[in-house]
C-alpha cells in the first residue's frame, strides 16, 4: 500500500515571529551577540565564571545570567567587564578613514584585431586546439 | 629651486574590487576600437604610512556609450618615507609632489593592465589590453 507523506505545516511559529517586532528582534540579537563576546573573552583568558564575579564582586550566578543573553548592562559594568577581561565593548574613539588626496582621469582608445578571438575560427584558440588533437593522435 | 625627493616604498597588495562583462548584443567586428574611460583616485592612510591607488576602469565601444565591461583594481603602497614625502595643505589636507603622483600612477595603471589581461583572458574583451597611458595626460579633477 502506497502510503504518501503528509506535509504537515503549523503555523505556531510564524505567529510567535509575528509577535516579535524588528527592532525587539534586534535588541535580542545585540544582547546575545555581547554574551558571547564576553564568553568569547573569557575563555581566551582562561577566565571562569566565579574568577570574574570575584574580580567585578559579583554572585557568579550573575554571571551566568550575563552569559544567557538576556541580561540589560549598563555601560558601567560593560566598561568593568571590557577592563578585566581586556576588550572595549563601547568604542567612543572616532573611526578614523582613508583620505582622499588625489581624484584624476583620462580616456584613451585603442584599435584591436579581433581576428584572434576564443570563437574566431581563425583564432589562436582553435589552433591551438588542432595542436593538442595532432599531439593527442600522435600518442596513440 | 626645491630638493627632489624620492619615494621609499614598496606595493603591499592588489585587490581586485569590481570586474564585469556586460554581454553583447551583436558580436565584435574584426577591427574593434575600444574606448577606456579611466579614473584613479588616491587614498592615505597616514597612521600606517600607507598609499592606496584604486584604479577604475570602463571599457566601452566604438559609439563611446555601450558598456563592454568594467574593473576596478586597488593597488596598495607601503611607503617608508611617508612623512618626508607627503605635503600638508591648508584645511588639513595632504598632497604629494608630481613625481610622485607620477610614479604610482604609472605602476598601477600597468598592475590594472596586468589583472585585467588575466580575468578577460577568453572572453569577448580576450584583446582589449589596456593601452599604455602617460600619466602626464591624467587631468586631475
Amino acid at each position: 500500500m502506497n502510503k504518501k507523506a503528509k506535509n504537515y505545516q503549523s503555523s505556531i511559529i510564524d505567529n510567535l515571529l509575528n509577535e516579535i517586532s524588528p527592532k525587539e528582534q534586534k535588541q535580542t540579537e545585540r544582547k546575545m551577540l555581547l554574551a558571547t563576546r564576553i564568553d568569547l573573552a573569557m575563555k581566551e583568558r582562561g577566565m571562569k565564571k566565579g574568577q570574574l564575579a570575584k574580580a567585578l564582586g559579583k554572585n557568579p550566578s550573575e554571571i551566568s545570567k550575563w552569559l544567557s543573553g538576556t541580561h540589560n548592562f549598563t555601560t558601567e559594568t560593560l566598561w568593568e567587564i571590557g577592563d578585566i577581561l581586556g576588550v572595549s565593548f563601547i568604542n567612543l574613539e572616532k573611526e578614523k578613514q582613508d583620505q582622499v588626496i588625489y581624484v584624476a582621469n583620462t580616456f584613451v582608445s585603442q584599435q584591436v584585431d579581433n581576428s584572434t578571438l576564443p570563437s574566431s575560427p581563425k583564432g589562436i584558440f582553435d589552433q591551438a586546439f588542432k595542436n593538442l588533437t595532432v599531439c593527442a593522435s600522435s600518442e596513440l | 629651486m626645491a630638493k627632489k625627493m624620492d619615494i621609499t616604498f614598496q606595493i603591499k597588495g592588489v585587490e581586485l574590487l569590481e570586474f564585469e562583462l556586460i554581454p553583447l548584443k551583436k558580436a565584435l567586428k574584426p577591427q574593434t576600437v575600444f574606448h577606456y574611460d579611466i579614473s584613479l583616485q588616491h587614498k592615505i592612510n597616514k597612521e600606517n604610512k600607507l598609499v592606496f591607488v584604486v584604479v577604475r576602469v570602463n571599457i566601452l565601444l566604438e559609439d563611446k556609450k555601450t558598456l563592454a565591461g568594467k574593473t576596478g583594481v586597488n593597488s596598495v603602497f607601503s611607503v617608508a618615507n611617508f612623512d618626508d614625502i607627503i605635503i600638508e595643505e591648508e584645511n588639513n589636507k595632504f598632497k604629494f609632489p608630481d613625481e610622485t603622483i607620477d610614479i604610482l600612477n604609472s605602476i598601477s595603471i600597468s598592475t590594472t593592465r596586468g589583472v585585467m589581461a588575466a580575468n578577460f583572458r577568453g572572453t569577448f574583451l580576450h584583446n582589449a589590453i589596456l593601452p599604455v597611458v602617460d600619466p602626464k595626460n591624467l587631468k586631475e579633477e
